[in-house]
């Protein structure tokens, strides 16, 4: 039973974190609705709670164009907090929903031996990341490139999409080999290992992963967030149709502020969702090095891996 | 387990509400059941769409922002933000009694520009099913289930019939009633025109 709600718990974490962002059906061509039993599945259950919250989004999306229209030509602090509080609330919102890094995050903390405060790092890493290029993706297409913004984003998308899944893929194959050969070992993917990290014994001694470097944190947040937020593209757009680069800048720091609280409290529920989970499984064996833990961590490298792959192939 | 599931409860709970919040286009429908020369004719379709949208497209095509898309600029507009969503069935299903319209044409589409900011889309869906003394009915439902977009809530408010004095029409709003594939499945609500010969 108990060992039965410990799956069913990390199914529902693992799922729920796994739901991913889909192209504009207006704009992008050829996009079609995803099909598939899970992809149902998800999409119904979140559904279900999205009639719920749409009409908060829609509150907080119309009074953001609302607010900004009204501070054209304006000069007034109040207003610009006001811009930047409602951009907060949008971004912890907007994160919310599918995509954003979450699944990247989620699958990757799943793999490794991740502490609370590597989640709170990454989520706003991530954030950050994905603000800013959101920001650096509008200027350029609306200064540079000027042609059709609506179909220029989507190709965008596409590209960054592409490469980055890429990544997602390779770094996931890192991980996932590395968990197979039950080697306390970290993805090699972008860094160079000191020699703290050559200790041969200890690795014999423990299949546990070793603790997570800042610089691993950084090589999986640029990937989990490059992709631009469609949420800040659509709010730096508006702002900057309305000649305020300004704005449009302070909102996306709020945005991004708001962003990292989301996808930071997403990593800190499947930390402990993985935790309660290998809790729940040992029945009081020895966790360290327990089947659980090694059959959670081989699968959250090889969600990592397939989802890459996965999405990598769905951009060809 | 007594302390496992308080915890799995959460989780799930915590969990499956931040999937919830998603779409990036917001639209209020409105809908116009046409009848005429003893036929329902169709359904036409107004959608007004949310500023951000809305400054987008319109950023796009009018870029001058006249606040009025010459012809070229809504065929434009047809072609590049709209025709594909024939992948999507145009976020609209029909039923003709329990029996659903597997196939429909778009008709008259117009882009338009209101209040200088909003972007409307009107278009009109032809169903032509003949009105009989018995009562019939017609369902149907405007949903994205990639959940991208988001219509309003459907309220009878929003809808308005246009029949002469030989027709009776009640609308209602229901939960879609066809069987789930899955269980839990979300029923998006149903527009239900009941129609008839006046006696």
């Amino acid at each position: 039973m108990r060992r039965f709600a410990a799956v069913v718990v990390l199914f529902f974490v693992v799922s729920a974190a796994f739901a991913q962002e889909v192209p504009n059906p207006f704009t992008a061509k050829g996009a079609k609705p995803k099909s598939g039993a899970l992809h149902e599945m998800t999409t119904g259950v979140s559904a279900f709670f999205a009639n719920a919250m749409a009409p908060i989004q829609r509150t907080l999306n119309a009074s953001l164009s609302a607010i900004t229209r009204s501070l054209q030509g304006s000069r007034s602090v109040g207003g610009f907090l006001f811009v930047m509080l409602v951009s907060l609330a949008y971004g912890m919102f907007h994160a919310a929903g599918p995509g954003h890094g979450k699944t990247i995050v989620s699958s990757y903390f799943l793999a490794n031996n991740a502490k609370i405060r590597h989640s709170l790092i990454v989520g706003y890493l991530i954030a950050i990341v994905h603000a800013l290029a959101a920001l650096a993706v509008v200027l350029i297409l609306y200064y540079i490139i000027r042609g059709l913004f609506s179909t220029g984003i989507e190709q965008a998308n596409h590209w960054i999409q592409l490469v980055t899944f890429a990544v997602i893929t390779v770094i996931g194959a890192f991980i996932l080999v590395g968990r197979i050969r039950g080697k306390g070992h970290h993805h090699h993917f972008g860094h160079h290992h000191g020699g703290e990290d050559h200790h041969e014994e200890d690795r014999a001694e423990t299949t546990r992963p070793r603790d997570i470097s800042l610089r691993n944190l950084v090589g999986i947040a640029i990937p989990a967030g490059v992709i631009p937020c469609p949420g800040a593209v659509a709010i730096i757009l508006f702002a900057l149709s309305l000649n305020m680069l300004g704005v449009s800048i302070l909102s996306v720091v709020a945005i991004s502020v708001g962003m990292g609280a989301t996808i930071s409290l997403t990593g800190v529920i499947v930390i402990l969702a993985k935790r309660g989970a290998v809790k729940a499984l040992a029945h009081g064996h020895a966790e360290e090095n327990a089947v659980p833990r090694r059959v959670i961590e081989i699968g959250g490298a090889a969600l990592l891996f397939l989802f890459g792959l996965v999405f990598f192939l769905a951009q060809i | 387990m007594r302390r496992f599931l308080p915890l799995a409860v959460t989780l799930f709970l915590v969990a499956a509400l931040p999937i919830a919040a998603h779409p990036h286009v917001f639209i209020a429908d409105r809908m116009t059941v046409v009848f005429d020369k003893g036929m329902l004719l169709g359904i036409s379709f107004q959608w007004t769409f949310d500023d951000m949208f809305s400054n987008m497209i319109l950023a796009d095509y009018d870029p001058q922002r006249t606040g009025k898309l010459t012809p070229a600029q809504g065929r434009a507009v047809k072609e590049g933000a709209f025709d594909n969503l024939a992948n999507y069935h145009y976020f609209v299903a029909f039923w003709i009694g329990k029996k659903p319209v597997r196939e429909f044409k778009i008709e008259q589409f117009t882009p338009s520009e209101t209040g200088g900011k909003s972007l409307v889309y009107s278009f009109f869906v032809p169903l032509n099913v003949p009105v009989q003394q018995a009562e019939q009915t017609v369902l149907a439902t405007v949903y994205d289930d990639s959940y991208y977009v988001a219509f309003d809530i459907l309220h009878t408010d929003a809808v308005a019939v246009k029949a002469g004095d030989d027709v009776s029409c009640q609308l209602s709003v229901q939960k879609t009633q066809v069987k789930p594939e899955w269980p839990g499945q979300y029923m998006p609500d149903q527009l239900v025109i009941r129609f008839k010969e006046k006696q």
